[in-house]
């Protein structure tokens, strides 16, 4: 069973995003709220081989539920991931009806 | 003004049509057929330079008038049977440019050289890639052997032209069908926002005519469109000819060419650890290499927060 989240439909405010990450090209981010309907595209990381930082993106993205895509769009660009820290802030308590 | 010459030359011969000693025969009296002549090879000659092919035309080619077709060496175009007698029954004889032919009405030994569609000034240059054609196929109620057409390979068009003095480029590729092809204006400042139409001319000369409303996209400096599927199966070089608004030029201009790879992927797909792109193999007629192209977007997602 899925771990139960502790933000109940609260409006979160995404900050930024961490990796630890290596690779070579450049890592693309992007941000979207439920069914895309929003979606912000983070700063490119340009991925090495070997790396001793965990570089930080800032963000700057407001949505209710927020989901992280992270890709490569160019031939023989490769990436691996072994570690991702999301900074969230629940800045509303609920989303009312219009 | 500048002055050009082209050749044509027999593209085909189908039907019961034989090929004697400069002339056409039918076989017999009841057969039917067609000689088609084409632009190819290195048939252009532009003011007196060497010969070029038609795809290595310049970029703003275009015929402004003065067009005239004419045989080298000079025999007339013409039908006759046998002794050169009783012409009366050859009425159904027809020859043309491009898409259009007239009939030859008139009965007689000879036949005037079909000028419908060259005389006008602003001939649309994909014309010039059409096949001229000319059909033997309704000779009726003759009884002896028929001797048809025409003595020579050499019919000449000449007439004047000019080059557009806008600069653009295309990307030659190649590209695959489906792909998008871009046409950038130049440094002198061509408005690209005024063509109406693209003709696209393969090697068979075919036309495939893209309209203004089917652009990908279109400004002052760029005009991006997809090649249609209907030049599937087309491997090699398209010509690019463009039809003006007479804003920045009018009738059709040559744009430059492309290629087009035609790829037959052979449908296997086989995991490699460590690989990092896709790779095709061919099988056309010009290379059966492969092609290193990009996994298309790898990605991953979340679950959502929240």
């Amino acid at each position: 069973m899925a771990r139960r989240s502790q933000f109940h439909g609260q409006q979160l405010h995404a900050v930024g995003v961490r990796y630890r990450l290596t690779g070579s090209g450049s890592f693309l981010t992007t941000l979207r709220s439920l069914d895309s309907v929003e979606t912000v595209n983070l700063d490119d990381i340009t991925m090495t081989s070997v790396a001793s930082r965990e570089p930080t993106i800032i963000s700057n993205f407001i949505s209710q539920r927020i989901q992280l895509q992270g890709r490569t769009d160019e031939i023989n660009d490769r990436f691996t991931i072994s570690r991702i820290a999301i900074f969230i802030k629940p800045i509303s308590e609920s989303y009312p009806i219009v | 003004m500048p002055l050009f010459s082209a050749t044509f030359t027999v593209f085909s011969v189908t039907g019961t049509v034989s090929h004697g000693v400069g002339n056409y025969f039918l076989s017999d009296v009841t057969g039917s057929g067609t000689v088609a002549f084409s632009l190819s090879g290195n048939c252009l000659v532009l003011n007196g330079a060497a010969p070029v092919s038609l795809v290595n035309t310049p970029p703003g080619f275009i015929i402004t008038g003065g067009l005239s077709l004419s045989m080298s060496p000079v025999v007339a175009f013409g039908a006759r049977r046998g002794n050169l007698s009783n012409t009366a029954e050859l009425s159904h004889f027809w020859g043309g440019f491009g898409p259009e032919s007239i009939a030859a009405t008139t009965a007689g030994v000879f036949f005037s050289i079909p000028a419908l569609n060259i005389s006008d000034p602003l001939i649309r240059v994909p014309h010039l890639f059409a096949l001229y054609q000319i059909e033997f196929n309704t000779i009726r109620s003759v009884a002896d052997a028929l001797l048809i057409a025409q003595s020579s390979d050499g019919y000449i068009l000449t007439g004047s032209y000019e080059i557009v003095q806008n600069s653009w480029t295309i990307d030659p590729g190649p590209y695959k069908v489906g792909e998008p092809v871009s046409i950038a204006a130049g440094s002198t400042g061509a408005n690209l926002s005024d063509i109406s139409e693209i003709q696209l001319v393969d090697d068979a000369g075919d036309i495939h005519v893209i309209k203004q409303k089917d652009f990908a996209e279109q400004t002052g400096t760029l005009l991006t469109f997809i090649i249609p599927p209907t030049l599937n199966g087309i491997d090699g070089d398209v010509v690019v000819t463009a039809t003006g608004g007479g804003v920045q030029f009018s009738g059709t201009v040559m744009m430059g060419k492309f290629e087009i790879l035609l790829v037959n992927g052979s449908g296997l797909y086989v995991l490699t650890a460590g690989k990092t792109d896709d790779t095709i193999y061919e099988n056309s007629s010009v290379n059966n290499g492969t092609i290193d192209t990009a996994i298309p977007n790898p990605s991953f997602r979340t679950g959502f927060i929240g």
